[in-house]
């Protein structure tokens, strides 16, 4: 915090420059008091000399202001008389030959009347006019911070482009934090987010009535007069905006101190009311900006006092709110000094701080409020992410139960069928040491099948290749089948692991040993590609029956064919993950009553020495 | 004589649990698969059905069954006995499930028993056919029959 209090001390310093920097109008005085009964205030001797832009405090008698004579006036043209700011309460100009009528009455008292700008009153004024010099009577209930100055048509446009600009500025960014605070506020509600869009549009109005906008319609009959309206948006706005600042600080963690900012600016809520409903609405406004300083720097003690809020929907740092409360309270500060030695520039101070208020603060608070939906937005997008790979894993770990499951489902029927076959051939007197065996071998065969498939899931493999010749292979592995088998044919040597194209063709000499018709002889086709070996085995079906080629190479897949055949259904699901692993490739085709099933197996010859796979 | 389908694909348990039902009086025929069942000749009242049968699987059998012989029994001799498989072995249809290794003496007590209560079950089926809303009308043979 220790670089805050410097920047904050910076601006201040600057904002003191620019207030006591402010141009002197030396020519322009100023005499307080009613107009004095019987004599001219132009005759007073009492007046004193005026900056524009001066601060006279809050008054209860009206201020005159003498431009004095100008004889040189005379042929240079009329020129405008413009009376700044808008919510002065009542408004009168003069000559000074004719101090009792009025050429111009105008205020947030009075009924609306033409002017040629909208941030003040004007009157335009003849060459003679200028030349006898100009009297303006003011009063308000607001602070008095008058500013008179004649202008010439040229001039009056430049100071209406330069009050468009800013206007421009204000509402147009105001309009897009409201829209933006909208849209957020809808999307992720919160009370915070809603006070802030109350803020907004309530700051909208209060610019609005402010600069006099809404004054042709409010004439003090049917509806309220622009002076009471403009107090009650005055007092409104600086309310909500430090309830506001109290829902910033609760984003902090003050524990009970923030009962105490909450307990200051509800004594102020209720007492401007009754200020305004009592002593009226200039006590009511004092008290508005007593409230105002209060407030900000009761907010700048707490900031530094306050802990991170480590549930903070907001993620707001003291840093943040410090920073928000310091923006606010430094013009604040600079305005009580320059409004205490009546600078020139206490006007332009002021002027900056009610747009500071609200723009610098706003912009501020967006910032603050996009970083947090910035920060939810990637906090989402990774908790999506993770949730997609929960799912994931999820999604996996059921694929693995439900492997764990056909497994057990497997091994289930293939070792209580062969015991029920033991028990009912028990029961009708058919138990035979063939039939033992047999049992014994099916439940083996299937289990040692289950240990061949979770090798596999588990990417257990034989580590290396070697040059292998087929047909010695085929010959040794026919005859554990106790399979005729015939071979035709040559291929060159083939780059295997021997136990495992053992395995591989153990299982396809298994199936067509089941599935051929009778004792017909297995048919072992060699040839090569240029890359590859092939063997073709064939074997005549039993039967006609309807293959589905695409289903066959799955886990636990019996098809129609293997009706009344035994089988764990990881025959060929084996066969095709083993020949993965060898860059190999297995398929099957039905032609008519024959069954064929390829495999492609690499060329020792095309692979390059060393190669493991 | 009850005639008994054994609907299994283990050749042999099939053939020794044929044997068995016929020297305990049943008249069994044995096929192995579903897509087989159409070729029994007569029409069997009790079905033996293993539910992992290659092809048409035991649940869909017995829920066709289900539907072209409301009357007929149906037992269920499979190795698996999760809750989740009898339930569902019920759900479809089955009247009795039975795990395997099956003793083959509660298998023949349990057909045996069924066979006594078919004839007085297919009967009241048939009754309560023709008694349904305007069975009175209604022409041809109860499904079961």
């Amino acid at each position: 915090l220790s670089g805050l209090r410097g920047l904050g001390l910076a601006v201040l310093a600057l904002c003191c420059l620019s207030a006591v920097a402010g141009e002197s109008a030396a020519s322009l005085e100023f005499v307080l008091g009613e107009s004095i009964e019987g004599q001219s205030p132009g005759t007073s001797a009492a007046w004193q000399p005026f900056a524009a832009g001066q601060s006279l405090g809050f008054q209860d008698a009206p201020a005159w202001l003498r431009l004095p004579p100008k004889p040189d006036a005379l042929g240079q043209g009329s020129r405008y008389l413009l009376v700044k700011p808008r919510h002065l309460g009542d408004v009168q100009v003069f000559t000074m030959d004719n101090p009792t009528v009025p050429l111009l009455e105008a205020g947030t008292m009075r009924p609306a009347t033409d002017s040629a700008v909208g941030y003040g009153y004007t009157v335009l004024l003849s060459e003679a006019e200028v030349a006898s010099g100009v009297l303006v009577r003011v009063q308000s209930d607001t602070i008095l911070q008058p500013s008179v100055e004649l202008l010439t048509p040229h001039d009056l446009l430049r100071e209406n482009f330069r009050f468009n600009l800013s206007f421009g500025l204000a509402f147009s960014a105001t309009l897009f934090f409201l829209f933006w605070a909208l849209a957020t506020a809808i999307s992720t509600p919160s009370t915070l987010l809603v006070v802030w869009v109350a803020r907004l549009v309530v700051y909208l109005a209060t610019l609005f009535v402010h600069l006099g906008l809404v004054h042709p319609w409010l004439d003090g009959e049917t509806l309220p007069s622009q002076a009471t309206v403009h107090v009650f948006f005055a007092l409104g706005f600086i309310t909500l905006a430090q309830f506001f600042d109290y829902l910033l600080l609760r984003e902090l963690w003050l524990g009970r101190l923030r009962w105490v900012f909450l307990a200051v600016v509800s004594t102020f809520a209720v007492a401007k009311p009754l200020a305004w409903w009592l002593e009226g609405a200039s006590a009511a406004l004092q008290l508005n900006n007593h409230s105002i300083v209060a407030t900000l720097l009761l907010g700048l003690v707490l900031v530094p006092l306050a802990r991170p809020a480590r549930l903070s929907a907001f993620r707001l740092t003291r840093f943040g709110v410090g920073g928000y409360f310091l923006i606010q309270a430094v013009p604040i500060v600079a305005l009580i000094f320059a409004g205490a030695i009546y600078a020139a520039g206490f006007g332009r101070i002021l002027e900056l701080a009610f747009i500071n208020y609200s723009i610098v603060p706003a912009g501020y608070i967006t910032f603050l409020l996009f970083r947090r939906q910035r920060l939810i937005a990637s906090e989402r997008a990774a908790y999506e992410k993770a949730a997609q790979q929960r799912d994931l894993q999820l999604a996996a770990e059921q694929e693995k139960r439900k492997e764990v499951g056909d497994l057990l489902d497997m091994l289930v029927h293939e070792v209580r069928t062969p015991l029920a076959t033991l028990r009912m051939a028990a029961q009708v007197n058919r138990l035979s040491p063939d039939l033992v065996q047999r049992v014994i071998t099916r439940i083996n065969d299937a289990v040692g099948q289950a240990y061949r498939a979770d090798e596999l899931e588990q990417g257990q493999t034989e580590p290396s290749a070697v040059r292998l010749e087929l047909r010695p292979l085929l010959e040794a592995c026919a005859g554990d089948q106790d399979i005729e088998l015939v071979i035709r044919g040559e291929a060159p040597p083939v780059m295997a692991n021997s136990n495992v194209l053992r395995i591989v063709l153990t299982n396809l000499f298994s199936n067509a040993s089941k599935y051929r018709s009778g004792n017909t002889s297995v048919i072992a086709e060699l040839g090569s590609t240029e890359s590859r070996a092939l063997l073709v085995i064939s074997n005549r079906a039993a039967r006609e029956v309807p293959v589905n080629p695409s289903r066959l190479f799955d886990k636990y897949y019996r098809g129609p064919e293997a009706v009344g055949t035994r089988g764990t259904g990881l025959g060929l699901y084996i066969v095709r993950r083993l020949c993965e692993q060898m860059q190999g490739e297995v398929s099957l085709q039905v032609d008519e009553h024959w069954v064929r099933v390829t495999l492609k197996l690499p060329r020792a010859d095309s692979v390059a020495q060393g190669w493991h796979w | 004589v009850t005639t008994v389908a054994i609907i299994e694909d283990d050749d042999e348990l099939r053939e020794l649990t044929r044997q068995f039902l016929c020297a305990e009086g049943f008249h069994a025929v044995g096929v192995a698969s579903a897509e087989e069942l159409s070729e029994v000749a007569v029409l069997p009242s009790l079905y033996i059905v293993d539910l992992n049968l290659p092809g048409t699987d035991g649940y869909t059998l017995i829920r066709r069954l289900r539907e072209v012989c409301p009357t007929a029994g149906v037992v269920v001799f499979s190795a698996r006995d999760r809750t989740v498989d009898v339930t569902r072995g019920y759900e479809v249809g089955a009247d009795i499930y039975l795990t395997k290794p099956v003793d083959p003496t509660i298998c023949w007590r349990r057909s045996n028993a069924w066979s006594k209560n078919g004839w007085a079950r297919r009967l009241r089926h048939c009754a309560a056919w023709r008694a349904q809303p305007g069975g009175s009308s209604l022409t041809g043979r109860c499904p079961c029959a």
